[in-house]
């Protein structure tokens, strides 16, 4: 998140920009996506039960 | 089921959606104490602006992050009764944090205003960033949403994560303050 933090503040108030930071933040982010996506599609774990309500 | 997400969250409120402006002015007003208690060094800019902008991207990814990572086992009565995909339920709760978002970012435009503070050109990329936060939260959500199902843990840990997760993001403190080893600690940069 500090590479979005900082790309904000870029943004609006003319801070620098992140430039690396915002590299490793977009890479980050599509890794957490992409995994993500497909441990979502592929669960196949318990579904929440009545107690969980 | 984002509509009914947003149209659900502020029935019944005296405030409305005054309250997507109250927890980030609020959390604004207390960093600026902190930061004048601590004299905190926040770039040559107005304190408020400083914490005002870093706490906009910052909330919409907790907040969105949190209902995201309860939404699998907080909408059990739709998964067991009928089939579609399990990816929707996540996405969905994202993007009803997505869309509280520019009532805070007006007032920011505001503050700019009060303070003389110029808007550059950059600002066009704004929309960039948002969909950065915006598919940050729903990364992590999507992972938090599977294991809470199998984990009850989980939504134990999401309010601590998060909290652990603002101190090492660079929105109390600039990243210009922070010293090497840390910042490619803290910030994955050694910049």
């Amino acid at each position: 998140m500090s590479g979005v933090v900082e790309g904000f503040r870029w943004t609006m108030l003319g801070k620098p920009a992140p430039g690396p930071m915002l590299a490793v933040s977009v890479a980050t982010v599509l890794v957490m996506l992409a995994s993500g996506s497909s441990i979502s599609v592929e669960w196949r774990g318990p579904l929440p039960t009545a107690c969980d309500s | 089921m984002a509509l009914r997400d947003v149209k659900v969250r502020y029935k019944q409120t005296v405030l409305g959606v005054g309250w997507a402006i109250i927890q980030p002015f609020c959390t604004m007003v207390v960093f600026t104490i902190i930061a004048q208690l601590g004299n905190l060094s926040t770039d040559n800019t107005p304190k408020p602006l400083f914490y005002f902008c870093g706490l906009l991207p910052w909330l919409l990814f907790a907040n969105s992050l949190n209902s995201a990572g309860n939404s699998l086992v907080g909408n059990q009565h739709l998964i067991t009764k009928i089939y579609f995909p399990r990816l929707v339920i996540p996405i969905a709760s994202v993007i009803t944090g997505l869309i509280d978002s520019p009532s805070p970012r007006r007032l920011l435009l505001l503050m700019m205003a009060w303070y003389g503070h110029p808007v550059g050109p950059q600002m066009l990329l704004l929309p960039a960033f948002v969909a950065l936060a915006f598919a940050a939260s729903l990364g992590v959500g999507l992972w938090l949403s599977a294991l809470n199902v199998e984990f009850r843990d989980v939504r134990y840990v999401i309010p601590f994560l998060t909290q652990l997760w603002l101190f090492c993001t660079p929105i109390l403190y600039s990243s210009t303050a922070v010293t090497t080893p840390w910042k490619r600690v803290l910030l994955g940069s050694t910049r």
